[in-house]
């Protein structure tokens, strides 16, 4: 062998080495298709033409019989985008399935809608419990189970939207088969019932509250509401994001419930913003979700809800999230039905 | 009318792309029985669903221009804890037809007595199934969607189920997608075969059957 046909076979082993590490290197996808594309292509048993070349089939395909013949007119592609109509039939939609889900969750052989009131208020008795009895000063005068309970509920409007939308398209799926049911319908009808029932857990704790234990100054709906309401986006922001993303990762709701988790330590249920030493106060007020519900908590004490509180901030990251929810469940949102 | 506006369906597996439906640009007549032919796996479900609202076209969109119904039979949209009365109230609703009327007519039709007031998750998949095939039947549909086969439950009720629909849908459109060529004959005028990820449309039901018996034969 020459030095020559040595170098020559060395330089080819090399140009090969560096094809395979390019494969390794994420181009793995594309080499696939093509072997894949090359397979479904090819003649089967050895006679049949490709049928992209089968005469028959391309004269079929060139000439469309009459009553199948495209019929649809700019007119036709106009009126099906965004008219009053398609607004109509939107409201329409997300009320009957608003409907059907209230009915189902009245229904329920199980606790149904108690559930609703009866988990935060679990949540409220224990942690208030705590509160007695072991951190009573840290409440600052303000009743603990008040306290409590205007944190874990306004916290309920992000965790329960988020994690109800999370699994609300693939649930409902068969829903679409109902010609008048668009994806959204299903997300907008689930987001909102939620909204309510939260909104109606609220007021049973706070109008309880309020007759039984303490009768405290309330101070704007305003406020509150516009605080729920960015609870709430947020939360609709989360559920379409994790929705989408699922498709990729399987794991993300395993994920997303270590972080609720934190984001339930960390978002004010336990301790208020206002009273923290600066230099926590500093960190956790990074916490978006922590400035609404401290905003909530402020209108139903005085000394709760100052000046750290920035509902402007919590807007941001709410406002933030939710284009990021809807634009990966524009993206996403065949591949997720397509599971 | 359904408008096909430039579709195609892809989906990409672990094992690389499939394609389920070339781009495609049809109208597809909802006042006629049309037939789609097309071996197992060639796409025909994929095909209903896209058309019915289930999936998404890859690329291009569907205008339908028709009170379409929902796969006939398909009991899948029901909600188990809702019971079978809750659940015709819920369609009726959706549809924004005459609740009392609906219910009489699917009740008449299904057969499941009592259990009308009952979760549909308790049902068999036979009166499951029966209540969807009623309920389709109590609304007055321009185009009802098959896929495969017509009538629900044992044999005595599919005999029952064909009967009455062929009755009332005389002269109605409808799409039924299938592998078996006797079906679509007994049923369709005209027709289309899903081959290769092509949808090839035919006037005659009998020049379609002829195609696919040819093409798609092993």
């Amino acid at each position: 062998m020459t030095s020559e046909a040595v170098e020559k076979r060395a330089k080819a082993k090399a140009a090969k080495g560096l094809a395979d590490v390019a494969v390794l290197h994420g181009d793995a996808k594309p080499a696939r298709e093509a072997r894949i594309g090359k397979s479904g292509t090819a003649p089967r048993g050895g006679k049949r033409p490709r049928p992209e070349k089968d005469p028959e089939l391309l004269e079929r395909l060139n000439n469309i019989p009459p009553d199948f013949v495209p019929r649809w007119t700019d007119e036709t592609l106009a009126t099906s985008g965004n008219t009053p109509r398609a607004i109509r039939a939107f409201v329409h939609s997300v009320w009957t399935i608003m409907l059907r889900e209230m009915m189902a969750r009245f229904g329920r052989h199980d606790l149904g809608y108690l559930w609703a009131v009866l988990e935060p208020l679990i949540h409220v008795l224990v942690l208030s419990f705590i509160f007695y009895f072991i951190r009573m000063r840290e409440t600052l005068g303000m009743n603990p189970v008040l306290f409590v309970a205007t944190g874990i509920i306004p916290l309920f409007f992000y965790m329960k939207t988020s994690s109800i939308l999370t699994n609300a398209l693939r649930q409902n799926r068969p829903l679409l088969n109902h010609a008048g049911i668009q994806p959204m319908d299903i997300f907008f009808a689930r987001a909102l019932l939620e909204f309510f029932t939260q909104l109606l857990v609220l007021l049973i704790f706070a109008v309880t509250i309020y007759v039984a234990l303490e009768a405290y100054n309330f101070g704007s709906i305003f406020s509150v509401v516009s605080n729920l309401f960015g609870l709430w986006i947020f939360g609709i922001g989360v559920g379409l994001t994790v929705s989408s993303l699922l498709v990729y990762a399987e794991w993300l709701p395993t994920m997303m419930s270590g972080i609720n988790r934190f984001i339930y330590i960390t978002s004010g249920v336990f301790f208020t913003l206002d009273r923290m030493p600066p230099t926590i106060a500093k960190y956790a007020s990074w916490n978006p979700i922590l400035h609404f519900v401290d905003g909530v908590r402020g209108n139903f004490s005085p000394l709760m809800g100052g000046s750290r509180v920035d509902i402007s901030y919590g807007y941001l990251w709410a406002v933030g999230i939710l284009a990021i929810g809807l634009i990966a469940d524009r993206a996403l949102r065949h591949k997720v039905l397509d599971r | 009318m359904i408008h096909l506006v430039g579709i195609s369906k892809h989906y990409d597996t672990d094992i690389g792309r499939k394609q389920v439906l070339r781009e495609t640009r049809l109208s597809i007549p909802t006042a006629k029985r049309v037939g789609v032919l097309g071996r197992n796996g060639a796409g025909k479900t994929t095909l209903l669903n896209m058309i019915a609202g289930v999936d998404r076209p890859s690329t291009g969109l569907i205008i339908r221009e028709a009170r379409m119904s929902w796969p006939l039979g398909y009991s899948g949209g029901f909600h188990g804890d809702l019971t079978g009365r809750e659940n015709i109230a819920f369609v009726a609703r959706l549809y924004g037809v005459d609740y009392d009327e609906t219910f009489e007519r699917t009740e008449e039709f299904a057969e499941i007595g009592p259990y009308v007031d009952m979760p549909v998750r308790t049902y068999s998949s036979g009166m499951k199934s029966r209540l969807a095939f009623g309920l389709s039947l109590a609304i007055d549909f321009d185009c009802y969607l098959i896929d495969e086969s017509i009538g629900a439950g044992d044999r005595f009720f599919r005999q029952k189920s064909k009967k009455v629909f062929l009755e009332q849908s005389k002269d109605r459109g409808m799409l039924l997608v299938s592998h078996n060529e006797k079906t679509v004959r007994e049923y369709c005028q005209i027709g289309m075969v899903l081959y290769e990820g092509f949808l090839v449309p035919f006037d005659n039901i009998d020049e379609a059957i002829d195609f696919y018996t040819r093409k798609c034969a092993p």
